[in-house]
């Protein structure tokens, strides 16, 4: 009986109340060994992290599939070390990060860049930069897959993924306000670059 | 226009949307496999003890008694037919249908029968003979042979 109640509050766990339950419920399901609650979370989060891949690792689709298996499998793995509370979407995009990292620290110097990068003081220059929605579309693709891999992902976790400047600081292991400096710094790469397309 | 950061951004979401769109998701990688619970591990043993003793039960039973034989009770009746050759070939052919009663069960047996025929062969003529063939008859007059 006493197990029954367990369940019973267990499965009617309040919603967030948007009649949704939360990915953080849901992954306490999933510890509990709920293959719906499981499901549910891939079904969230699998396309986004596809795409998350899909530009990071050069427009290769494959890549971006096994990558986003290992994901998964990698979250099921640590189920059941899953702290209360911890949000899930930040803990998927630091397993995501991670396997990035792992892929294009191969061929890049990162510390030597991200270090000169930091050294840079922060600029308050105004670039200007005009042309048309048509062609700003265009320019940006190919000005975001020129970017050096660690301001690429920064960049996409913060505009394309919609991550806040603090998940993105846990996710990178950085003080917020590098975070911020790097983004700005990113954000003034970007505008040079597409002035060459004006 | 001029481009204005949120440009910048909103064009970024937008190709995100569009690549985002064209991908094939690929289908859940993980299938949760429980671990045995010591409810599964009981009803697990339970169903082989079971199943031990379910397959062990004709050897563990006592043997059956011998059946006797099927003894012939008796007969149930039966028809002859019967049809004759001809001169084509068409051989002469008995068909007999036997019902026998054994136990409670009636056993329709039939008999073809089809008699061999015996293959005749023709035997030459004996040459006549000629008159004056014997030896003691050769010196004897024909009248005294023929007593006339």
């Amino acid at each position: 009986m006493k197990l029954l109640n367990i369940s019973k509050s267990f499965l009617s766990l309040p919603n967030n109340g948007r009649g949704r339950v939360s990915d953080e419920q849901l992954m306490l399901r999933v510890g509990a060994g709920s293959d719906a609650a499981f499901e549910e979370l891939y079904r969230r989060y699998a396309r986004r992290l596809q795409g998350f891949f899909f530009r990071q690792l050069g427009g290769d689709e494959a890549a971006a599939a096994d990558a986003t298996h290992d994901t998964f499998l990698r979250l099921f793995e640590a189920r059941d070390r899953y702290i209360e509370g911890r949000r899930v979407d930040t803990w998927l995009f630091t397993i995501a990060y991670n396997l990035c990292r792992n892929r294009y620290r191969r061929n890049a110097n990162e510390a030597d860049f991200l270090a000169t990068l930091d050294a840079e003081p922060v600029t308050n220059e105004d670039i200007e930069v005009e042309m048309d929605r048509e062609t700003l579309h265009r320019a940006l693709a190919t000005v975001l897959d020129n970017l050096p891999p660690p301001l690429r992902l920064l960049f996409s976790l913060r505009y394309e993924e919609e991550l806040s400047v603090p998940q993105i600081a846990t996710i990178l292991s950085i003080p917020d306000g590098t975070v911020k400096s790097r983004l700005h710094k990113t954000m003034t790469i970007i505008r040079k670059e597409l002035r060459e397309y004006q | 226009m001029k481009i204005q950061d949120a440009d910048i951004i909103s064009a970024a979401r937008d190709l995100r949307d569009e690549q985002n769109q064209q991908l094939d998701v690929a289908p859940n990688p993980v299938r949760i496999h429980r671990r045995p619970t010591p409810l599964w591990w009981t009803a697990t043993a339970a169903a082989l003890v079971v199943g031990f003793v379910l397959g062990k039960a004709p050897v563990l039973a006592p043997a059956p008694q011998e059946q006797t034989a099927p003894s012939l009770i008796g007969r149930a009746g039966g028809e002859s037919i019967s049809s004759a050759g001809d001169d084509k070939g068409t051989p002469a052919i008995i068909r007999e249908v036997i019902h026998e009663v054994v136990h409670d069960t009636i056993y329709e047996t039939r008999i073809v029968r089809v008699p061999v025929q015996q293959t005749m062969t023709a035997q030459a003529e004996p040459a006549p003979s000629t008159p004056g063939c014997s030896m003691l008859c050769d010196d004897i007059r024909y009248d005294l042979l023929t007593g006339n």
